[in-house]
């Protein structure tokens, strides 16, 4: 469902070229949880930004469900991101002057659904979250791995074709950690294709695949077998 | 809670959570408005003021016939009785008048023809009366008066009380025969109105067998147009036959250039103010970047950014519009009094009661405030909607350069200086087109100068602080060397902050130095002309130029004389009239004794022949302005209207004159009476004997002329600084108006400092941490404040003489058609520094203390 | 030794002849720990001498009588002490992978970094395993011994981990002092 031919991204720091990201290609199935590892400055979080449609690729090609995402305006991208992709960050990005169930309605609210129409699906994904009491907590009065999951509700609110996640935990403690890496992978195994961006293999092992990335290039692609059963 | 709902809903939180940020935008635009709207509100009272006057003391009447301002004789009343179509003609003497009780009140005083009066206008006494038909009947009896409603209420005057009036015989006592209710003729002067036998009112105002206006009604289903005409075919030239709007037009294009100034520096309040939107828009985006870069993650596309954005500035000016109305209101009502005495004492007498509030200025005040503070967001708010969504996510640091780097500033800084250079040259020397001569395009030249001054700021401030680095107390000194820093890392911003300031100090000596140069050339002037001992003048000496009171007896002089100590006493009189279509002013003097110890200035002409062309003949000298406005010289001849018709006279010399902007003429008395036959004087310049006191012979002076009148006998130099001082008033509210930019200025710099204290929560952290005192935290915001100031008051300074030379060389000259000499104000530049330093540092104490709390512990693990 | 602890803790819950002893054995620790029955019979046999267990003979029809084993006191002394004794041994560094690093080719980093990969691959793939495994255990929480299951799950994965982060940083090093001399 996400296809990218020969990506690359090179952006100018000071006077010098960097090359964030190599000729990379990329089929990513549906159905799939993709980890993408690598040192920092691999380039991971790039590649996730492009399928994202954060960011356009200097050269090649992204298509996402066979549209593509290079060389279409900012608004065309801005679309296809609020519609078609769920962003789960690792700092979380709530907005701290909104309510959790605010927070999770803020994309169907940018796409002018009226609020009282989102609500109740809002609350129900909270809800599923384990968050059923906290619907009107603002985020400073949420722990960090209910952050994290007010964050899930709100990438998962668009039913989007692809849930990306950029070191969903590396802000949270193991335990934590596991109980947002059991969600993504219960969501998973409901058929939610995931790519995410990690450093941690512990991480990865709740995937199906995970590619490494070295030096902006695409070093090794490995496939774990099945989901669980 | 739609989308827009939403955006509201996330705006008023964030109008909310930076309170004292909101507060300061509200407060700086709020000011804006209000001096727009005040200023506006108040120069549109005193115009309407002077409309309601005229359109009730008219009455019915469509027409008025006007002539010489010393009136005009009676035969012409009977002429205008006499052309086809004229319903009633009815004469009026129309003349000031004070209350002499107590604290001395002044008045219009009307004289009418108590027969035919009531045709044309209709007067209603008071409930007691109701059943006289006519209130008019009673003032059958000379030394009757009747007074309004408004003034027998303020001054305790009841029915057949004495009051005692001002007159041309000195004080008289009049009987109150009846009490006007205000309506109709009685409203005009807001109620400041005494009406009297026009008989009884010419003796006391020194008018007999003259009348100053006809008053004409029209017989049913004659055309305007076609009476004005025969009327004014019946009369000799040098009359007008206006209608009561017509003569209303004239004051407001006599007043239009004092009160355009004005207009146009309160528009600069809203400027300062626009600097304030454009950095509290500029540091709210940059605070909510990670805001920004999450919604546009999440699929807010840059129009909803934008929208979000230009959402809560508009929300936020709408509010502050408001306010602003509503301030400006109050400020108007509490103005509208000092600026109507100016206009007084400047230009022509109004008794402004109150103001009166139009529809246009409270629109325009919210249009000019809501417009302002979007235009000045756009900048910021585009930029807001280019942050990258990668980037903002990640807290990539910010980098305020980007697109207004300093090159490009700089460039733009010079493109618009050279525009207010080229704008002042076509000012100054293509006065062909009208477009080129206005005031407003003066002032764009200005604006454009200021602007471009404004776009250089982060250049200036930067080697500012390098080369306040190198002062040797500061170069070893740690919070020297942090606020210089601080002050570099968010150049941009605090160069707008600085901007600000050095708007409103701009302002003020730009103000400052053309008063000062102005009054300079004036006083240079009364020094030469004026060489009197003591002036004895019917007025106070700040009305002895344009404003009309109650004049004495020209054979005065002859009683001054007898005092003890004088040697001579020789008269000036000054009426207005109307030369081909302007208001000039008549200034009549004694040539042969004033030749004896007092010369013109005069610039084109023979100087020493002028006492022979001049006395006793049909010769006039002429002030610079009035020369080259009706572009005569010495050899020409100009005709002027005088109460037995139309008389040429020579123009012997063009000499220097501050008396009157529009031009003013002077004449022998001799001549002057031989054709005005004008009995009256308005000032007196008297000489003292050598070895005498001229105190004593003042006082003495005063004794016996001023038992029974209002009279001013001052020594001439008192008189000059009493003069010195009505200037200085005139500009009160240009000062004003710069104390009011600075204030918002100073908001400027609060949202400024306040903005970096927040950034630089974990610096300080860090500083405190090691060891830092609070105090020395504090005093590093509020050193860069000072500097901040310092820079802008400095350039301000710079701006302001460049701005004020401007104003010089256009305003003045176009007013005065000669140049007068820029004269550097030293002592309120001194001032303007003091003013930016102090206000700047107060200004600093907010965001100083922010600092100074800073906790330690929150700020280290501070995000 | 900690198989001797091991058995004297699942006597002191319950008395199990030995083959029922076998079977507690491997659901609670077989994961990591696979003993056979000789094993087991040898180690009750020494326990035994020890005086830490002792057996009952339980008659059976038509087989050999069963033996009945249970904890004597000296033993639950002898288990608690232990239990609360911290453990001295850490994990051993002697490791296969070390062996095949200390012959690898010196002048030809390649062969060995693609061990490496290959080595990580199987790791994060033994990681899956562990982790489905966790996640079907975390499915059936009412399972007796679920806890003690996942947690030596959690110690299998983060030692793969650790392995995994060795074998990175191996591989960058290897790169770095090899990448040089090439």
């Amino acid at each position: 469902m996400i296809e990218i031919r020969n990506a690359g991204k090179k952006y100018l720091q000071g006077a010098r070229e960097v090359h964030a990201l190599r000729n990379v290609s990329l089929r990513i199935k549906s159905g799939e949880f993709l980890s993408i590892m690598g040192p920092s400055g691999s380039g991971k979080s790039t590649l996730l930004n492009l399928i994202g449609g954060l960011d356009q690729p200097t050269s090649g090609e992204i298509f996402m469900d066979g549209r593509p995402l290079h060389g279409i305006s900012d608004d065309e991208l801005t679309l296809i991101r609020r519609r078609r992709v769920g962003f789960i960050f690792q700092f979380f990005n709530l907005l701290p002057i909104l309510t959790a169930v605010e927070n999770v309605c803020l994309p169907l609210l940018l796409e002018g659904i009226p609020f009282t129409r989102i609500k109740p699906k809002a609350v129900l994904l909270l809800e599923q979250m384990g968050l059923g009491e906290r619907t009107e907590h603002r985020p400073e009065q949420l722990s960090g791995g209910e952050m994290q999951r007010v964050a899930i509700a709100r990438a998962l609110i668009t039913e989007p074709a692809v849930l990306l996640a950029d070191e969903p935990t590396g802000n949270l403690d193991s335990h934590t950690s596991e109980e947002i890496f059991l969600l993504l992978s219960n969501l998973n195994e409901k058929g939610q294709t995931i790519v995410m961006v990690t450093h941690d293999s512990k991480a990865a092992a709740y995937g199906t695949r995970v590619i490494t990335l070295k030096d902006g290039a695409l070093a090794e692609d490995v496939s774990l077998g099945g989901a669980p059963s | 809670m739609s989308i827009a709902n939403l955006l509201r809903h996330i705006s008023s939180k964030h109008v909310r959570f930076q309170k004292a940020q909101t507060f300061m935008s509200i407060a700086g635009i709020c000011l804006g408005v209000a001096a727009i709207v005040s200023i506006g509100i108040v120069n549109k009272s005193i115009l309407r003021s002077f409309e309601d006057s005229f359109i009730n003391s008219t009455g019915r009447a469509a027409l008025q016939v006007t002539g010489a301002q010393s009136g005009f004789p009676e035969a012409i009343l009977e002429k205008v009785q006499t052309v086809p179509g004229v319903e009633y003609a009815v004469p009026v003497v129309e003349t000031d008048g004070l209350l002499s009780k107590g604290k001395e009140r002044s008045m219009m005083i009307l004289g009418v023809d108590v027969l035919v009066d009531s045709q044309v206008r209709s007067y209603s006494l008071a409930e007691e009366d109701a059943d006289i038909p006519d209130p008019l009947l009673f003032l059958a009896k000379p030394d009757s008066i009747l007074v309004t409603r408004t003034m027998a209420d303020r001054e305790g005057i009841k029915i057949d009380q004495k009051i005692a009036v001002e007159t041309v015989q000195g004080t008289r006592e009049f009987r109150v025969r009846g009490i006007l209710n205000p309506e109709g003729p009685a409203k005009v002067m807001g109620g400041n109105l005494a009406l009297m036998d026009i008989y009884a009112a010419q003796l006391a105002f020194g008018k007999e067998g003259r009348i100053d206006r006809v008053d004409v009604s029209l017989l049913r289903g004659e055309k305007l147009e076609t009476v004005k005409q025969r009327i004014e075919a019946a009369l000799p030239a040098g009359y007008t036959v206006e209608t009561p709007i017509g003569r209303t037009r004239q004051i407001e294009s006599m007043l239009s250039n004092f009160q355009t100034g004005l207009d146009l520096v309160s528009f600069f309040a809203i400027i300062v103010g626009m600097y304030l939107i454009y950095n509290a828009v500029s540091i709210s985006i940059v605070r909510r970047r990670k805001e920004i870069g999450i919604l546009r993650a999440l699929g807010a596309t840059r129009g909803q950014v934008m929208r979000l954005f230009l959402g809560e500035t508009l929300f936020i000016s709408i509010i502050a519009s408001a306010l602003g109305v509503g301030l400006g209101i109050l400020f108007a009502e509490s103005i509208v009094g000092i600026l109507g005495k100016i206009i007084s004492q400047m230009y022509v007498r109004t008794a402004v009661t109150g103001i009166s509030i139009t529809w246009q200025y409270p629109v325009l005040g919210i249009v000019c405030g809501v417009v302002a503070s979007l235009a000045a967001a756009v900048l910021p708010v585009l930029a807001g909607s280019r942050i990258s969504p990668v980037s903002a996510i990640r807290s990539v640091p910010w980098s305020e350069e980007g697109f207004l780097t300093g090159r490009r500033l700089n460039t733009a800084s010079a493109t618009c200086i050279l525009l207010a250079a080229a704008v002042f040259c076509l000012y100054r020397y293509a006065d062909w087109t009208p477009l080129f001569r206005s005031t407003s395009f003066l002032f764009s030249s200005q604006l454009f100068l200021l602007l471009g001054m404004s776009l250089f700021m982060p250049t200036f401030l930067k080697g500012f602080i390098s080369l306040f680095h190198r002062l040797p107390l500061l170069r070893h000194n740690s919070m020297g060397m942090l606020a210089g820093l601080n002050l570099r890392k968010n150049l941009n911003r605090n160069a707008v902050a600085v901007a600000a300031i050095f708007f409103g100090i701009s302002v003020f000596v730009n103000s400052a130095g053309y008063v000062h140069s102005s009054k300079e050339s004036v006083m240079t002037w009364l020094d030469a002309v004026v060489r009197a001992d003591i002036i004895v003048s019917d007025g106070h000496p700040s009305s002895s130029t344009n404003a009309q009171t109650v004049p004495m007896p020209l054979d005065m002089w002859q009683d001054i004389e007898k005092v003890p100590g004088v040697l001579s006493a020789d008269p000036w009189r000054k009426l207005y009239m109307d030369y081909n279509g302007n208001r000039v002013l008549l200034s009549i003097i004694d040539m042969v004794r004033r030749a004896e110890y007092s010369h013109f200035m005069v610039t084109k002409g023979d100087e020493k022949k002028l006492l022979g062309q001049l006395a006793r003949r049909d010769n006039v000298v002429v002030s610079e302005p009035f020369a080259s406005r009706f572009r005569v010289g010495p050899g020409d001849t100009i005709t002027l209207p005088t109460p037995t018709g139309l008389v040429r006279f020579g123009v012997s010399a063009v000499v220097v004159d501050y008396l009157y902007d529009n031009g003013t003429v002077y004449l022998d008395l001799d001549t002057f009476q031989r054709h005005w036959g004008d009995k009256l004087a308005d000032q007196f310049s008297v000489r003292v004997k050598p070895g005498e006191n001229i105190v004593q012979v003042r006082d003495a002076i005063q004794k016996k002329l001023g038992g029974n009148r209002k009279l001013f006998v001052l020594p001439v130099q008192e008189f000059k600084d009493e003069i010195r001082k009505t200037m200085d008033q005139t500009f009160i509210f240009n000062y004003a108006l710069s104390v009011v930019t600075m204030a918002i200025a100073c908001f400027g710099i609060i949202v400024t400092l306040l903005a970096s204290v927040l950034e630089r929560t974990r610096e300080i952290g860090i500083l405190r941490s090691i060891g830092m005192l609070r105090r020395q935290v504090s005093g590093v915001v509020v050193l860069e404040s000072i500097l901040m100031g310092i820079a802008g008051g400095i350039l301000g300074c710079l701006a302001g003489i460049v701005t004020g030379w401007i104003n010089l060389e256009g305003a003045f000259r176009a007013n005065y058609s000669s140049a007068a000499e820029y004269f550097i104000p030293y002592g309120s530049i001194l001032w303007a520094l003091i003013m930016s330093a102090g206000l700047s540092a107060l200004a600093g104490i907010y965001p100083a203390r922010r600092a100074a709390k800073t906790d330690v512990v929150e700020a280290l693990t501070y995000e | 030794m900690s198989v001797k602890f091991a058995m004297l803790g699942i006597l002191a819950e319950k008395n199990l002849h030995g083959y029922e002893l076998k079977s507690s054995f491997d659901e609670k620790v077989g994961e990591f720990w696979s003993l056979n029955y000789g094993q087991i019979y040898s180690t009750l046999d020494r326990l035994e001498k020890e005086d830490l267990v002792t057996h009952d003979r339980q008659a059976q029809d038509r087989r050999p009588d069963k033996k009945i084993y249970s904890i004597t006191g000296k033993g639950r002394t002898e288990l608690e002490e232990w239990l609360s004794t911290p453990v001295h041994k850490v994990r051993a560094l002697r490791d296969e992978f070390f062996i095949k690093l200390v012959f690898m080719d010196r002048k030809d980093p390649g062969p060995i970094l693609d061990l490496i990969e290959k080595q990580k691959a199987h790791y994060l793939k033994q990681m899956n395993r562990l982790t489905n495994r966790k996640v079907s255990l975390k499915k059936r929480p009412e399972h007796a011994d679920s806890l003690t299951a996942e947690l030596l799950m959690d110690a299998g994965l983060f030692h793969a981990e650790a392995d995994i982060k060795w074998l990175t940083l191996c591989a960058s090093k290897i790169k770095a002092t090899m990448g040089e001399n090439t």
